[in-house]
């Protein structure tokens, strides 16, 4: 008898299994029931997202609002409260990140190793935003030139970034963030 | 723009579906998804009716304005309320992979589906949309760039939730930043057999992406059929999330293919017998199950890679994957099937597809 989940080796060991709630004898080569029992491929151990924001505060030593005795903070424009965030892992609305900013920070932390996002950005936002990563990006270079006293070049920093402000002040209204 | 729903049902089989392109021999097809919702609406699971509506016409106007029949991102794209469509052919869309379980099973949602099925949105599932492109074989690339010209062009009329240091906001944090999530479907029977699989299963794991059956999350990989995805979407650009899940999958490649040859070089007349096996069963069975026909087709599609059987093409054996599926078989069938009605009617369908392959 072949092996009944390669189908290529004979079959060595019977194996009762629990198949679709029935248990189930099956005829298994050495290799396959090694295979067996042990972590099938595509089934991870999941935990909920819940779970997980749970042990995320307790670590971060941000006890849960309603178990400090601390009023629930609650979002004006969708009312979820950070209560309800914690229960289902799913924030209500755009405006729930503003005003779950300091919780969030630790969760996105968590999942992605970051909270910040470096990736695209809407076309409508980009034109200012560039310039604001670039103002960013000289502003950090001109605090690292004033460390090691390289005066020379944090000028010509400096008028850059004036450079930059005024094209920035001539675009108007920049993107909602 | 709207669709009626016979011209949905009666199209054929998604191009991508038939597989062909770079390493088609273990990359079944690519996906890209960009997850987006609009600025102040609440996210649908607390949004109303009205809210729900709202983000429906937003996209039909995004799209109305745009050339309808001129080549570019938004042409041949057609929107379908899911409340116009019966539970079977929502259950199609979802065997087709051009909605999720989750979307089906809402009533509030809308999909847009292009002409080929290659491109389609999502409005109203987790997030208000969800853009996503699907190609056959490895092209994440590729597909990251018409998902990307659909964002652009539905941008320019929708206000995007987006902050400047949290990216695109999405219902759930594993979401939020670039809002992407890639994957492609991969054939690792090599694997699978020679008892690999496992311990690749934590190599994935260990490079921050996921891997899961045929139909996503929860479900069992039938038919030695995996998908695997990006984990984290924030702190690394589209490019970067796509170039990390691009050399997993290489790495996989190789392994499935030297996993092949090893089995070709060890054992090929027990290889043969089953691929045979498997064409003898398919080409005169009267009734099977969809767990066997996953077998089966998996052998067949293993055979036809490695040039065991040439009664066949790679690219119907592709097809005939998805037409076994459930929902599809009582669309084709005009009526409700019961699971044994079901079993003797796939037998049917694959008898007829592969003598008509048959040269
Ligand atoms: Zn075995
Ligand atoms: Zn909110």
């Amino acid at each position: 008898m072949l092996c009944q989940e390669c189908r290529l080796r004979p079959a060595s060991v019977k194996v009762t299994a629990i198949i679709g709630g029935q248990k189930r004898e099956v005829h298994l080569c050495d290799a396959c029931a090694q295979s067996r029992g042990e972590v099938e491929f595509g089934g991870e151990a999941k935990i909920s997202i819940g779970e997980m924001l749970a042990a995320l505060l307790h670590q971060h030593g941000m006890l849960h609002p309603a178990a400090t005795g601390a009023p629930d903070i609650k979002c004006d424009n969708c009312g979820l409260s950070f209560d309800g965030f914690t229960k289902t892992g799913k924030l209500g609305c755009s405006e729930c990140f503003t005003k779950f900013d300091e919780q969030l920070k630790h969760v996105l932390r968590h999942i992605h190793g970051s909270a910040r996002h470096v990736g695209r950005m809407p076309r409508r936002a980009g034109g200012t935003l560039r310039l604001k990563r670039q103002m960013q990006a000289l502003r950090d270079e001109l605090a690292a030139c004033v460390q090691a006293e390289q005066f020379e070049r944090a000028a010509e920093l400096r008028d850059r970034i004036k450079d930059l402000e005024a094209a920035e002040g001539g675009r108007g209204n920049g993107p909602k963030s | 723009m709207d669709l009626s729903r016979d011209d949905l049902f009666s199209w054929p089989i998604s191009h991508w579906m038939e597989g062909d392109g770079p390493e088609s021999d273990v990359v079944i097809s690519s996906r890209v998804r960009l997850a987006r919702n609009v600025t102040g609406i609440p996210f649908p699971h607390l949004m109303d009716d009205g809210q729900a509506e709202r983000i429906i016409s937003m996209v039909s106007q995004a799209l109305a304005g745009g050339p309808a029949d001129e080549p570019g991102p938004t042409a041949d794209l057609h929107l379908v309320r899911l409340s116009d469509l019966g539970s079977l052919q929502r259950a199609v869309l979802v065997e087709k992979h051009l909605i999720s379980p989750l979307h089906a099973a809402g009533a509030r949602g809308a999909a847009v589906i292009r002409g080929d099925q290659a491109v389609s949105i999502m409005i109203n599932e987790e997030d208000h949309l969800r853009i996503q492109v699907l190609f056959p074989a490895l092209q994440l690339l590729e597909a990251l760039a018409v998902c990307t010209a659909v964002d652009d062009a539905l941008e320019r009329h929708i206000d995007y939730a987006w902050d400047q240091r949290l990216g695109y906001l999405t219902s759930c944090p594993t979401n939020t930043g670039t809002g992407m999530r890639a994957s492609v479907m991969l054939h690792l029977p090599g694997l699978v057999i020679t008892n690999q699989a496992r311990r690749l299963a934590g190599l994935i794991n260990k490079l921050s992406c996921v891997v899961r059956g045929m139909y996503g999350e929860g479900t069992e990989a039938a038919g030695n059929v995996f998908q695997v995805s990006n984990q984290i979407t924030m702190g690394q650009t589209e490019e970067e999330i796509l170039s990390g899940l691009q050399s997993l999958t290489a790495r996989l490649i190789v392994e499935e293919r030297s996993a092949r040859r090893s089995l070709l070089e060890e054992m090929k007349p027990q290889l043969e017998d089953r691929v045979w096996r498997a064409w003898g069963i398919m080409t005169t069975a009267r009734v099977l199950s969809s767990r066997e026909a996953m077998q089966l087709i998996s052998d067949l599609k293993l055979g036809v890679a490695l040039g065991l059987i040439d009664r066949v093409g790679a690219s119907l054996v592709n097809s005939i994957m998805f037409m076994i599926r459930p929902a599809y078989l009582q669309i084709l069938a005009g009526q409700e099937l019961s699971p044994d009605e079901r079993d003797i009617r796939r037998a049917e369908l694959v008898r007829q597809h592969l003598s008509a392959g048959t040269a």
